[in-house]
């Protein structure tokens, strides 16, 4: 990862910040920091204090072993709560025939399928109104409409992008499933730089995927090289519970719940006590929202879901 | 403009980027407002005609994302609009008739004519977009939506009000705006179901309805004056009660 001297300052000062959120570093650490080299920078994994290229590592490793029963874990983790999450989100989106999606960290494909069907039941609804207008005006049918509206329909599409093979094979052997066949391509790639070229997307998406990159700044300025103008930045995330008798239940449930049914019902206790963790590391919704601004976004909002256990950040790149 | 934005992912936080980046938004929303007005017919006051009207600004259609509320703050834009319209043209007739060497101040004979132009003039900014008007006004109604339709209505009958020279400071500056407002609302919903030639029959429901305003209006002046001289019968049979009785002892 070749960066230069500016964004070397940018990731030590990101990586500055997170070390106050370390419970276990001391303060003779950042000095320290500092004086490393550039590959020996440390960051935070969980509550383990790591050099950045070990935190990559360490989170395919994470996704690599969760990857099969991520979706059920999932399921088992917020009570089903998720997919009210994720439905939520496209809705907020409310994308229009013809969008193209990026997905990123988008693996099992959660986010992809939702706003296929979204998009394609909106188009076959449209027709239907129109085919009903027209029927009761009395006036022909135009064949050549019709099978325009539903050619619009199969131009949406949706690239699903992920750092880790284990997490788009399952994703793959979903849509086969669902009988999704058209509309969606899967993509291996890091989304501190991604092998896609500038100003080729509508909307950006990044689910419950952001706090597991070393560099979140990169991420955002990645996503802005590949939105087109005008496009859409939209980043669903766990985030700070400001209420503090929720937060103290919420601290309690992630804690002694979450990594004991992993190893009931994955057998990996270490990989949801890191997920738990990581969202304890995870900027609060202001903070995330400046770093979104800083990289251009504008009329950067965000909205607080379940009280702010998980925020929804948009910005467009205007 | 992507290397402006490159400048700014720079890291540079002056003041001056950020109110750019605040007027960049300021003018892409008012773009693409101005743009969807044409698909009003096809889409209605909803997210699909902002999605169109962005796209032939060359945007995605997604970008009706900066509009949370969706086609409400498309309604919204087209009524302060005509409101400003009708601001304008108030102003320019204000003018002509101080140029032609009349009074200031329209006379109090001159106030009724005044203000029924004037809501008639505003209602036919509607014309256009007569067909999907209703839904407009439904969707307006809504309670999320109704406080600052209700702002827009104030606003604009406070401009009706202000060219007419009304300098009123007590409550009846309250209540000449809400009977103007009320007048224009039911004209308002009248003109959705006129079918005559150019809304003939809107025009004069408008009549009858300033005219009974007229009436009203002296109605109540007379009902105060017979108010306050009852008032004063009433105080006066007291005293003498009291005086009967005894218990006037200060008037002795």
């Amino acid at each position: 990862m070749a960066t230069s001297m500016t964004k070397c300052q940018n990731c030590s000062k990101l990586a500055n910040r997170c070390f106050y959120r370390l419970f276990s570093t001391s303060i003779s650490q950042n000095a320290y920091a500092n004086h490393t080299k550039e590959s020996e920078k440390k960051t935070h994994f969980g509550f383990e204090t790591v050099t950045e290229a070990e935190k990559e590592e360490k989170v395919y490793k994470v996704f690599r072993n969760v990857a099969d029963k991520y979706d059920l874990m999932n399921d088992a983790m917020s009570g089903g709560i998720h997919r009210l999450w994720k439905d939520h989100f496209i809705r907020r989106m409310s994308p229009r025939p013809g969008t193209k999606l990026l997905d990123v960290a988008g693996g099992t494909g959660d986010i992809a399928f939702r706003f296929l069907n979204y998009v394609r039941s909106q188009s076959d609804f449209n027709s239907l109104t129109a085919l009903q207008t027209s029927t009761e005006q009395g006036v022909d049918i135009n064949e050549d409409e019709n099978s325009q509206v539903s050619g619009r329909s199969r131009d949406c599409h949706v690239t699903v992008c992920d750092i880790n093979q284990s997490m788009l094979e399952v994703g793959m052997n979903r849509a086969t499933q669902s009988g999704i066949t058209s509309g969606i391509s899967w993509l291996k790639g890091n989304a501190e730089c991604l092998p896609i070229e500038d100003n080729s997307f509508d909307v950006y998406t990044i689910a419950f995927g952001i706090r597991n990159c070393t560099h979140i700044d990169k991420v955002v300025e990645e996503a802005y090289r590949v939105l087109r103008p005008g496009g859409r930045f939209m980043c669903l995330e766990f985030s700070h519970v400001s209420n503090p008798l929720l937060r103290s239940v919420y601290d309690e449930y992630s804690f002694q719940v979450i990594p004991v049914l992993g190893q009931i019902l994955a057998a990996d206790w270490d990989s949801y006590q890191y997920l738990v963790e990581s969202i304890r590391q995870f900027q609060n919704q202001e903070d995330f929202k400046r770093i979104i601004r800083t990289c251009g976004f504008r009329a950067v909002t965000y909205e607080n879901l379940t009280f702010g256990v998980v925020a929804i950040h948009s910005g467009f790149k205007l | 403009m992507c290397q402006k934005a490159e400048s700014q992912a720079g890291g540079s936080e002056a003041g001056d980027h950020v109110s750019d980046g605040e007027e960049m938004e300021y003018e892409t929303r008012l773009r693409i407002l101005r743009s969807s007005m044409a698909f009003v017919h096809q889409h209605g006051w909803t997210v699909d005609t902002l999605a169109a009207g962005a796209e032939v600004e060359g945007l995605p259609g997604v970008a009706h994302g900066l509009f949370p509320r969706g086609g409400v703050e498309l309604i919204y834009h087209f009524y302060t609009d005509c409101n400003k319209q009708l601001a304008m043209q108030l102003a320019e007739r204000v003018a002509r008739e101080k140029e032609s060497e009349q009074t200031n101040t329209p006379g109090k004979s001159k106030i009724t004519p005044f203000i029924r132009d004037a809501v008639e003039a505003r209602l036919r900014m509607i014309i256009p977009y007569i067909d999907r008007w209703p839904q407009a006004m439904g969707i307006l109604a809504l309670p999320p939506n109704a406080p600052q339709a209700l702002k827009n209505l104030g606003d604009l009958t406070d401009e009706i009000w202000y060219y007419t020279g009304d300098t009123s400071t007590d409550f009846n500056w309250y209540t000449k705006r809400a009977t103007l407002g009320v007048v224009y609302k039911t004209t308002e919903v009248f003109m959705m179901q006129d079918k005559s030639d150019d809304y003939q029959n809107t025009w004069d429901f408008l009549d009858r309805r300033m005219g009974d305003i007229t009436r009203v209006g002296k109605l109540v002046r007379n009902g105060q004056e017979m108010t306050s001289v009852l008032g004063e019968a009433c105080k006066g049979f007291t005293i003498i009660g009291r005086n009967i009785l005894g218990a006037n002892s200060g008037a002795k």
